[in-house]
C-alpha cells in the first residue's frame, strides 16, 4: 500500500497521513528505501537528509496523535534542487567550487514554506553547474538521467528534480528556471512543471544565476500537486527584493473549474519552426482537446530569445567573474567557456537587450487583451541521448546544451507564467511537453487548463518503471 | 579575446580558447539580430530603479 501511495500524488499521501491510513514515518522510511535503491541509476539526489526527514515525519505523527490539524502536504516527501539553501548543507548549485561555502544557517524561504505546510524534505538534487545548462549533465556529480530511458537526458538545469519526480522518488521537487530550467526537464521527463510569473515566489536562499530572469517553482506528477505546492509557497518575503507586491491568488480552489470561457490560441511564427515533428504534434493534440484552432503571433520572439541569451551571458559572467579569476580550473569546462565569453561581451549589447525587453513585454501584454491562454512547444525534441553535443533543427546543426531551451527562453525573458504539461504518444518511450502560457499573475488559469487536460486524459505523468 | 582577457584578470588556456571563441561568435549572431530592431532613444530598459 505504501508503494502505491509513493507512486501517487502528494495530495493522496497527505490524505492518508491525515486519516491515519499510514504514518508520516512509514512514508519517509519507504521513500528513503526507494532513494537508496534507485538513486545510483538516476543520479537525482546529491544529499539525502535522512535524519531530518525522519524527525520531521515523527513530529507530524506526534501532532496528529495530539489531535492537531495537519497541513495540506502532511507527510508528503519533497526534495529541492541543490541551489536552495538547506540548513546545515553547503549550497553547491551544481558546482565543485561552492562546496567550500559554509553550511547554510537557514532554509530557503520556499523550502521552509513547504515544510510549514507539512512537507517532509528528503534532500538536495543534482543540477547543471550554476544552472547554466539545459541537459541535466554535471561534470562533478555525473548526469541526472531520464527515468523513462536511462541513456537519455533528464533535461536541465533542474535535472535531478525531473529525475526524482519521474522516477517516483518524491512526488514534488523544487527547481529554478532562468531560461527554461524547470520547463525543459518537465518536458523531457514527462512532468507537470510551473514557472510562475517573475517576482511571484520568493527566491530568498536560492543561489542566483541571472537576477533579471531567475524564477523558482515546483515540478510534480499532477496539476493538483503543482497547485498545492504553489499555494503553499505563496506570500510576501522581504528577503527577495525582486518579489512583486501582488496579492497571493490561490490556484487550488479553482483548479477544477474547467476551460469554458477561456480564450485559447496556439503560438505560430517562431514557435512553429525549429523543432521536430513530435514537438508540434504534442501542441496539436493539446490544441485539439481544447478546441483551440486560433493561431496568434508573438512578434520578434527570435529577437527576444537573442536578447535573453545575451543578458544571461553578461549577468552570469558578472556573477562568476571572481571565481573565473581565481578558480577557473574548478569549473565544468562547458560552463566555464560560456561564462568567460559572457565576461567579454560589450555592455551595450546587454543594455540594448534590456530596452528590447520592455518593448517585447508591451507587445505580449497587448496580445493578452484578446486571449487568455497561449500554447507552445516546451522543447524542440524529446530527450536527446546523454553526451549528445549537437542536433539538427530545420536543417541547421546546433549545440544541444543552449538550444533545448529555444522555445522556453523568449517567455521567461518577460516573466510570463507557464505550466508545462506532458504528452505521451503510443509506442514512444519518451514524452514531450507543451507550454501553457498566460498573462502575468494568472498562474491559476494555466493550472486550470493543465488540470482539465489531465482529467481528459490528454496529458499525464506516470512514474517510470525502474529495474 | 587576447586583449580583453588580461583586462578582466582571466587566463585563457588553449582548451578554453576555441570554445570561448565559439560562444563569442554565437553571441555576435544574437547581437546582430537584436540590433536589427530600431529602438527609440527614449525607450526605457526593463529594469527601472526606484529610489
Amino acid at each position: 500500500m505504501t508503494a502505491k501511495l509513493l507512486d501517487g500524488s502528494a495530495q493522496a499521501i497527505a490524505a492518508a497521513v491525515k486519516t491515519g491510513v499510514v504514518s508520516a514515518l512509514e512514508i519517509a522510511q519507504s521513500t528513503l528505501k526507494r532513494i537508496e535503491s534507485h538513486n545510483r541509476a538516476l543520479g537525482a539526489f546529491t544529499d539525502v537528509t535522512a535524519g531530518r526527514a525522519l524527525a520531521k515525519a515523527a513530529e507530524i505523527d506526534a501532532a496528529r496523535a495530539r489531535g492537531k490539524s495537519l497541513g495540506p502536504l502532511a507527510g508528503a516527501p519533497f526534495a529541492v534542487k541543490n541551489l536552495f539553501d538547506i540548513e546545515g548543507l553547503s549550497t553547491r548549485a551544481g558546482s565543485k567550487i561552492n562546496r567550500d561555502r559554509a553550511p547554510a544557517k537557514t532554509d530557503a524561504t520556499i523550502v521552509a514554506r513547504l515544510e510549514a505546510a507539512g512537507g517532509v524534505l528528503m534532500g538536495a538534487l543534482n543540477m547543471g553547474e550554476f544552472a547554466y545548462d539545459f541537459t541535466g549533465e554535471n561534470a562533478h556529480d555525473g548526469p541526472s538521467r531520464n527515468p523513462h530511458d536511462l541513456e537519455h537526458m533528464s533535461g536541465g538545469s533542474s535535472g535531478g528534480s525531473g529525475a526524482a519526480v519521474a522516477g517516483g522518488l518524491v512526488p514534488i521537487a523544487l527547481g529554478s528556471d532562468t531560461n527554461g530550467s524547470i520547463r525543459v526537464p518537465s518536458s523531457l521527463c514527462g512532468l507537470f512543471g510551473l514557472k510562475p510569473t517573475y517576482g511571484r515566489l520568493s527566491r530568498a536562499g536560492a543561489f542566483p544565476f541571472v537576477a533579471s530572469f531567475d524564477h523558482v517553482g515546483p515540478l510534480a506528477r499532477s496539476a493538483g500537486d503543482l497547485a498545492l505546492a504553489y499555494d503553499a509557497m505563496l506570500g510576501r518575503d522581504d528577503g527577495d527584493p525582486a518579489q512583486a507586491d501582488m496579492a497571493a491568488t490561490l490556484a487550488s480552489p479553482t483548479l477544477d473549474d474547467g476551460v469554458t470561457g477561456l480564450r485559447i490560441a496556439r503560438l505560430g511564427g517562431y514557435f512553429a519552426h525549429s523543432g521536430e515533428a513530435s514537438a508540434f504534434a504534442a501542441v496539436d493534440r493539446v490544441a485539439r482537446a481544447l478546441k483551440a484552432d486560433r493561431i496568434v503571433e508573438l512578434a520578434r520572439a527570435d529577437v527576444a530569445r537573442s536578447s535573453a541569451y545575451l543578458i544571461t551571458m553578461v549577468e552570469g559572467a558578472a556573477l562568476h567573474l571572481e571565481r573565473l579569476r581565481t578558480r577557473v580550473g574548478d569549473f565544468d569546462p562547458d560552463t566555464r567557456d560560456r561564462l568567460i565569453a559572457g565576461a567579454m561581451l560589450p555592455g551595450a549589447w546587454a543594455a540594448q537587450a534590456q530596452k528590447f525587453r520592455r518593448r517585447f513585454r508591451a507587445e505580449a501584454l497587448a496580445l493578452f487583451r484578446d486571449v487568455d491562454i497561449l500554447l507552445a512547444p516546451a522543447t524542440p525534441c524529446r530527450a536527446p541521448k546523454i553526451g549528445q553535443r549537437t542536433f539538427t533543427l530545420d536543417g541547421r546543426e546546433m549545440l544541444v546544451r543552449p538550444n533545448l531551451g529555444l522555445f522556453t527562453q523568449p517567455l521567461s525573458f518577460i516573466g510570463l507564467p507557464v505550466v508545462v504539461a506532458p504528452v505521451w504518444t503510443d509506442g514512444e518511450k519518451l514524452p514531450i511537453g507543451v507550454q501553457i502560457v498566460t498573462a502575468p499573475w494568472r498562474e491559476d488559469l494555466a493550472l486550470r487548463v493543465a488540470s482539465a487536460l489531465e482529467r481528459a486524459g490528454v496529458v499525464r505523468a506516470p512514474v517510470a518503471t525502474l529495474a | 579575446m587576447d586583449a580583453v582577457a588580461p583586462l578582466l584578470g582571466l587566463t585563457l588556456t588553449p582548451e578554453s580558447r576555441a570554445q570561448t571563441a565559439l560562444h563569442l561568435s554565437i553571441a555576435a549572431q544574437q547581437a546582430e539580430k537584436l540590433f536589427s530592431i530600431a529602438l527609440d532613444d527614449a525607450e526605457e530598459p526593463a529594469p527601472v530603479f526606484t529610489a
